[in-house]
C-alpha cells in the first residue's frame, strides 16, 4: 500500500464529518465550458491558453475537451485535428498522483485512432493504436481498475460492472492492450480470464459501436487468445482463434495490419505442431506484409521465429545470422523479454554447435537483462537454456538443477507442454547419472500430463513404449529420448 | 480562477489549522480527480460530479479496504453511482418530455449527453 493509499483512508472519516454540512466546491462548470471554448477557438493550444491556469484547473479544461470529443457521434477531421493538438499541446503535469496525466492522453490517442479509423486513414490509425498501447500501460488508476476488473473471478464481475468496462470502447481498447502485453508472460492466467469477456462482447448488443469497432476489439480479443492457447499447447485451437481474427480483420476498414500479425501469429502455430517445412516456405510472404506495412517489432519477431525454425531443422549454422542482426536492432534492445528470448535461442544454437564459451556469454547476458524484469516466459526458457549448455559440457549435477528450476517455473506459469518437456529432460539427465529411480519418477509425472493433454500425437507410441519399459522397470532410453524430441518440437 | 482554488469547505468547522490543511490536501488529491474522472468518463456536470464523489466517499466509510487497492476501487464506486446518476436523470428527462409533449433531446444539464 502506498503512503498516498494510506492517507486516502486515514483521512476519508474526518472528511465526511467535516463535510457533513457543507457544501464542497467544485470547479464551475460554467468557467470550465468557456475555457474549452476558448481553447478550441485558439486551435486548443493548451500550452498558450492555459497560461495563468492552475494544473487543476487545466486537467479539469482537458477533461471536459476530451469528454466533448469522445462523444462525437461520426467522423470528423476537425475532431481528429482537436484532439491531435490538445495532445501535442499538453504540458507536463506533475505531481500526477492519479495518473490523471497519462489517462488524458490514452483519450486523446483514442479518439485520433478511431477518428483516422473511421476516415479511412489505416497508416496513421496504425501509428496511433501504436501510442495508445503504449499509453494504456502507463501506471495510472485507471490502467489499475481494468487491471483489476480483468484479473477478477467472473462471478465477481457484475453485469454493471461489465457495461461499464466492455461496453465503454476506450475501457475496452484498454483492456485488449493489457491482454496483448500479457499474453507472452502469463498466458495461463490470460487464457482464462480474457475467454468470458469476449463471449460477453461477442455476445452483447452494442449500442454505441463507432462504424466496425466491435469486429476490431473481438479480432484484437481473438488473436490474444489464440496465442495464449498456443503457449498452452494447444495450436489446433489456436489456429481456430486465429482463423477467427484473419476473417474479421479482413472485414475492417483498416485490417492490413491486423491481417499481418494473424498471418504471423499462425505461423507460430505451425511451429508449435513441427509443420516447419511449411513455416519456412510461408515466412518471406508474411515478412514482405510486415515490411510494407512497417510493423518493425513484429518483423523482429518473426526473424526470430525463422532462425528457431532453422534451427529445429538442424541447419543451425543459418539459423545464427537472423539472430545476430536482430539482437543488434536498438528496438529490439528496448523490448528486454523478446530480448532475452532472442539471446537465449543464440546460447541455444551455440551450444549445439559445441560453442560453450560463446553459449555461456549469452546466457549470462541474458541473466542480466532479465535481472529487474518481470519476464517469467523469458525467465524459465533460460533456464532450460542453462540446462541444455551445463549438459553439453558434462555438468549433469547443475543441468538437473537448471532444469528442475524451469520445470518448476513453467508449473508456475500453468504451461504443461513445457513442464512435461522440461521432467523429460531431468529425467535423461537423471539416468546418465545413474539415478535410474529418480528418473523414473520424473517420467511418471510428464507421462499423464503427455497423454491427458494428447501433447504429441505423433508420439504415442513412443510414449507407449516408454510405459510399458517402466513396467518392467527397464526404461527404455531411445523411447524416452524420441518422446522428448517431439515435445522439443512443440517448444523451444 | 475557478471554484477549486478557493477553500474546499464552506460552512464546515474543521477544529485546528493541522487538520484544516490535511483536509486541503485530501481535497486536492482525492476528492478533485475524482470528480474529474467522472466528468470525463461520464459526460457529467463538475456539480453534479462533486455531488456523486460526495456520496462515494460516504459510502467508503465503512467499506474501503487498505488492503485492496483503494483508490481503484473508489474509481469503481464513482463509476457505479455515475452511471446511475445518468440512468436516472435520462428517465427524469424522457418522463419530463413525455409530460410536455415535446420530443426527448437526449440532454441533461449544462450540456451534459444521455447515452
Amino acid at each position: 500500500m502506498t503512503e498516498s493509499d494510506v492517507q486516502l483512508c486515514s483521512l476519508m472519516p474526518s472528511w465526511v464529518t467535516a463535510t457533513a454540512n457543507a457544501r464542497v466546491s467544485v470547479p464551475s462548470s460554467r468557467w470550465v465550458r468557456e475555457r474549452v471554448e476558448k481553447a478550441r477557438s485558439s486551435a486548443a493550444d493548451h500550452a498558450t491558453s492555459s497560461a495563468g491556469c492552475s494544473t487543476d484547473d487545466l486537467i479539469s479544461v482537458l477533461s471536459l475537451q476530451s469528454c466533448d470529443l469522445a462523444r462525437a457521434a461520426g467522423p470528423s477531421l476537425a475532431v481528429l485535428e482537436e484532439a491531435k493538438n490538445a495532445l501535442a499541446s499538453m504540458p507536463a503535469i506533475s505531481p500526477d498522483e492519479f495518473g490523471e496525466a497519462t489517462e488524458l492522453r490514452c483519450r486523446f490517442a483514442f479518439i485520433v485512432w478511431r477518428h483516422c479509423r473511421a476516415l479511412g486513414m489505416a497508416r496513421q490509425s496504425q501509428e496511433w493504436i501504436r501510442r495508445f498501447d503504449e499509453l494504456a500501460l502507463r501506471w495510472s488508476v485507471s490502467q489499475e481498475c481494468v487491471s483489476y476488473f480483468l484479473g477478477a473471478r467472473s462471478w465477481d464481475r457484475s453485469a454493471r460492472l461489465k457495461s461499464a468496462y466492455l461496453l465503454d470502447p476506450e475501457s475496452l481498447l484498454s483492456l485488449c492492450a493489457l491482454a496483448k502485453s500479457r499474453r507472452n508472460s502469463v498466458p495461463a492466467k490470460l487464457a482464462i480470464e480474457l475467454p468470458p469477456l469476449y463471449e460477453w462482447v461477442h455476445e452483447m448488443y452494442w449500442p454505441s459501436s463507432f462504424l466496425d469497432e466491435r469486429e476490431y476489439f473481438l479480432a484484437q480479443m481473438e488473436s490474444s487468445i489464440g496465442v495464449c492457447r498456443r503457449w498452452l499447447g494447444d495450436s489446433e485451437d489456436a489456429l481456430i482463434w486465429f482463423e477467427r481474427a484473419d476473417r474479421r480483420y479482413a472485414k475492417l476498414t483498416d485490417g492490413e495490419a491486423g491481417k499481418a500479425e494473424v498471418q504471423f501469429l499462425r505461423l507460430t502455430a505451425w511451429y508449435s505442431m513441427a509443420r516447419h517445412r511449411e513455416v519456412i516456405e510461408q515466412l518471406p510472404s508474411v515478412q514482405e506484409s510486415l515490411v510494407r506495412l512497417e510493423m518493425t517489432p513484429a518483423f523482429l519477431k518473426s526473424e526470430l521465429l525463422r532462425s528457431s525454425t532453422l534451427k529445429q531443422l538442424g541447419r543451425v549454422e543459418e539459423s545464427i545470422e537472423p539472430l545476430e542482426r536482430i539482437l543488434a536492432e536498438p528496438l529490439l534492445k528496448a523490448d528486454r523479454g523478446l530480448w532475452a528470448l532472442a539471446v537465449e535461442c543464440l546460447a541455444d544454437c551455440y551450444s549445439l554447435l559445441g560453442r560453450f564459451e560463446a553459449a555461456a556469454e549469452c546466457l549470462s547476458a541474458a541473466i542480466d537483462a532479465l535481472r529487474s524484469q518481470e519476464e517469467p516466459i523469458a525467465l524459465a526458457f533460460l533456464k532450460l537454456v542453462m540446462g541444455e549448455n551445463l549438459r553439453f559440457r558434462g555438468e549433469m549435477d547443475q543441468a538437473v538443477e537448471a532444469y528442475r528450476g524451469a520445470k518448476e517455473d513453467y508449473k508456475h506459469l500453468g504451461l504443461y507442454t513445457w513442464v512435461a518437456y522440461a521432467s523429460l529432460l531431468v529425467a535423461e539427465a537423471l539416468l546418465i547419472l545413474g539415478e535410474d529411480k529418480d528418473a523414473e519418477a520424473e517420467i511418471l509425472t510428464a507421462l499423464p500430463i503427455i497423454e491427458e493433454r494428447k501433447l504429441v500425437r505423433e508420439g504415442l507410441a513412443a510414449a507407449t513404449i516408454l510405459r510399458e519399459s517402466m513396467r518392467r522397470r527397464k526404461t527404455d532410453r531411445n523411447a524416452l529420448r524420441e518422446l522428448r524430441e517431439h515435445l522439443r518440437n512443440r517448444t523451444s | 480562477m475557478t471554484d477549486a482554488s478557493r477553500p474546499p469547505l464552506h460552512g464546515g468547522s474543521p477544529s485546528n489549522g493541522d487538520s484544516v490543511k490535511a483536509l486541503d490536501e485530501f481535497y486536492r488529491l482525492f476528492f478533485l480527480p475524482l470528480v474529474r474522472r467522472a466528468v470525463r468518463r461520464h459526460g457529467l456536470t463538475f456539480e453534479d460530479a462533486g455531488d456523486i464523489v460526495q456520496d462515494a466517499f460516504v459510502l467508503a466509510v465503512g467499506k474501503l479496504d487498505p488492503a485492496r487497492n483503494p483508490k481503484a476501487w473508489l474509481y469503481q464506486v464513482v463509476d457505479h453511482l455515475a452511471a446511475n446518476w445518468r440512468r436516472k436523470a435520462q428517465r427524469r428527462a424522457r418522463l419530463v418530455a413525455t409530460w410536455h409533449g415535446q420530443p426527448n433531446t437526449g440532454r441533461t444539464r449544462e450540456g451534459a449527453i444521455d447515452d
